[in-house]
C-alpha cells in the first residue's frame, strides 16, 4: 500500500527514549557553536564525554552508514542499563580499538587488499 | 504506519506551507488524522495551525526533537494544533522554532540526516498521513525531512523561478545518489503542485501553457477521475486567493472563514485532498 521507509524493524518493541526538556538556543554565530562561554576549557576531565574527544571527519559508505546506524539502535535497544547514551560515534571509536589492536594483521598496498587481511580469517588465523 | 509526504521547493514563497496546512485541514474534514511537522525554523506552518512558539511557556519543538535524534523521541513534542473542533481533535503538529537553524551546523556528523527518521520512528503510526513542511532550500533540514518521508511533494508557482526550483528540487528526489545520501532508497516523487496563478498575468500564462510539457504526468490535477489523473493538461492549478492569506493571518482553516471565495478554496483542497490520497495509498 504505502512506500515502505526500509529502516523499521518491525516486531521489536522500542524502549521510551529519555525525556527532552524544552531548551530555547540562541543562535548560532560564526564557526562555533555559540553558547560555549563559560564552558570548561577542552581537555579538561569535568567536560561531558564528546568534548574530550577531537573532531575527525571520515566518509563512508552509504550502505555502511545505514547498517552502523542499524547497530547503533540495537546495542541501544539490548541495553539494561541506559545511563550513557550509544551513537554512532561510540561504535566508531570501538571499530577504531579494533582496528589498532589487530594492526599487525595489516597487509596490502589498497582499501580492498588491507581489508581482506584483517578480515579473511583462513588467511590470518 | 502514517504515509509521510515532505513538501519542497528551492525557492520561496511558492505555497509550501500554504498547501500543508490547507491539506491537513482538508484532510481533518475527511476524517483523516494528521500529523504536520514543521521542519522550517520561521514555524510558518505552527502559527498557522494555531501552534506558534510562545517564549514564555517553551515547548518541544522540531529543534529538540532533530537534535536528540533517539528513536521515538519525537513522541514527547506532538500536540494538538490550535484549530477548533474536530479540526483540533484530527491535526496533531511538532512545532518549529527559529533555533532549528542550529541543526544545521551539526549536518557532517555521521547519521546526522537519519536523525528526524530514527525521532519518528514508531511515533506516526496512528496518523494517515504525515505532512514535513520545509524550507526553501535543500539543505540540511529539508533533507533530514526527505530522509524520513515516502513521498516529496513539489509546490510551484507558475513563474520562471517557481517552476525552476521545483524542477531542481523533482531532480534532487529523483537523483539516485540523494536516495543513497539520504539512506531512504524507497523515497518517490510525489508530483508538482501549481499554486498561486493568476491567468490575468501574461507571464503566468505562459508558464501555465508550458507545464504540462515541463512537468508530464507529475503535475497534480485537483481532480480525483481517472481521465484527469491520465491527462496532464486537463490540470487544474490553485488560484492566487485572498482567502488563503486570510486562513494564514487567521490561524484557522480555511472553510472556517465566512464568503463563498473561502469556500471555492476549501472544496479546490478537498479535491486536490482526495486525489493525493489516493495516489499515496494506491
Ligand atoms: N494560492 C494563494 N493565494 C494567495 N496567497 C497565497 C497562496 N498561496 C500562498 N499564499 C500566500 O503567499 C505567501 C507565501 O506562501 P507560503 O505558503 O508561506 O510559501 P512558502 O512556504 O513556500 O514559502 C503567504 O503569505 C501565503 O499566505
Ligand atoms: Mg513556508
Amino acid at each position: 500500500m504505502t512506500a515502505k521507509v526500509p529502516r523499521k524493524n518491525p516486531g521489536t518493541k522500542i524502549p521510551p527514549p529519555p525525556p527532552l526538556t524544552p531548551r530555547v538556543e540562541d543562535l548560532n554565530v560564526g564557526k562555533e557553536p555559540a553558547p560555549t562561554a563559560g564552558r570548561p576549557r577542552a581537555g579538561s576531565e569535568d567536560q561531558p564525554r564528546y568534548q574530550q574527544m577531537i573532531r575527525g571527519e571520515s566518509r563512508l559508505r552509504p550502505d555502511q552508514v545505514t547498517d552502523l546506524a542499524a547497530l547503533r539502535r540495537e546495542v541501544a535497544r539490548n541495553r539494561r542499563n541506559n545511563g550513557e547514551r550509544i551513537t554512532d560515534n561510540t561504535l566508531l571509536r570501538l571499530a577504531v580499538d579494533l582496528l589498532i589492536a589487530n594492526a599487525h594483521k595489516l597487509v596490502g598496498d589498497t582499501e580492498d587488499e588491507l581489508r581482506v587481511s584483517l578480515l579473511d580469517t583462513k588467511q590470518n588465523p | 504506519m502514517a504515509v509521510r509526504i515532505a513538501v519542497g521547493n528551492h525557492k520561496g514563497g511558492s505555497g509550501k506551507t500554504a498547501t500543508t496546512t490547507l491539506l491537513a485541514a482538508a484532510w481533518a474534514e475527511q476524517g483523516k488524522r494528521v500529523l504536520v511537522v514543521d521542519m522550517d525554523p520561521q514555524g510558518n506552518a505552527s502559527r498557522r495551525l494555531g501552534s506558534a512558539f510562545d517564549p514564555n511557556h517553551p515547548t518541544l519543538t522540531t529543534s529538540e526533537v532533530v537534535r536528540s535524534g533517539e528513536t521515538g523521541v519525537a513522541a514527547q513534542a506532538i500536540r494538538p494544533c490550535g484549530w477548533p473542533g474536530q479540526y483540533g481533535e484530527l491535526v496533531h503538529v511538532i512545532p518549529a522554532r527559529f533555533d532549528l537553524d542550529n541543526r544545521l551546523s551539526e549536518a557532517g556528523v555521521v547519521g546526522a540526516v537519519l536523525r528526524l527518521a530514527n525521532a519518528l520512528e514508531g511515533v506516526d503510526d496512528d496518523y494517515d498521513i504525515t505532512l514535513l513542511d520545509s524550507q526553501p532550500s535543500m539543505a540540511h533540514l529539508t533533507q533530514l525531512a526527505l530522509a524520513a518521508a515516502h513521498w516529496a511533494l513539489a509546490v510551484a508557482d507558475p513563474e520562471y523561478d517557481g517552476v525552476d526550483g521545483a524542477i531542481r528540487f523533482r531532480d534532487f528526489v529523483r537523483d539516485a545518489k540523494t536516495l543513497r545520501g539520504l539512506g531512504n532508497p524507497d523515497l518517490r516523487f510525489l508530483g508538482v503542485v501549481v499554486n498561486r496563478a493568476d491567468a490575468r498575468v501574461g507571464a503566468h500564462r505562459y508558464q501555465l501553457d508550458q507545464l504540462p510539457a515541463t512537468f508530464g504526468a507529475d503535475l497534480l490535477t485537483t481532480d480525483s477521475t481517472p481521465e484527469t489523473l491520465a491527462a496532464p493538461e486537463l490540470a487544474l492549478h490553485i488560484p492566487e486567493r485572498a482567502a488563503i492569506k486570510d486562513a494564514a493571518d487567521t490561524e484557522i482553516p480555511v472553510r472556517l472563514l465566512p464568503g463563498a471565495p473561502a469556500r471555492l478554496v476549501a472544496d479546490l483542497y478537498t479535491r486536490l485532498a482526495l486525489c493525493l490520497f489516493a495516489k499515496v495509498t494506491r
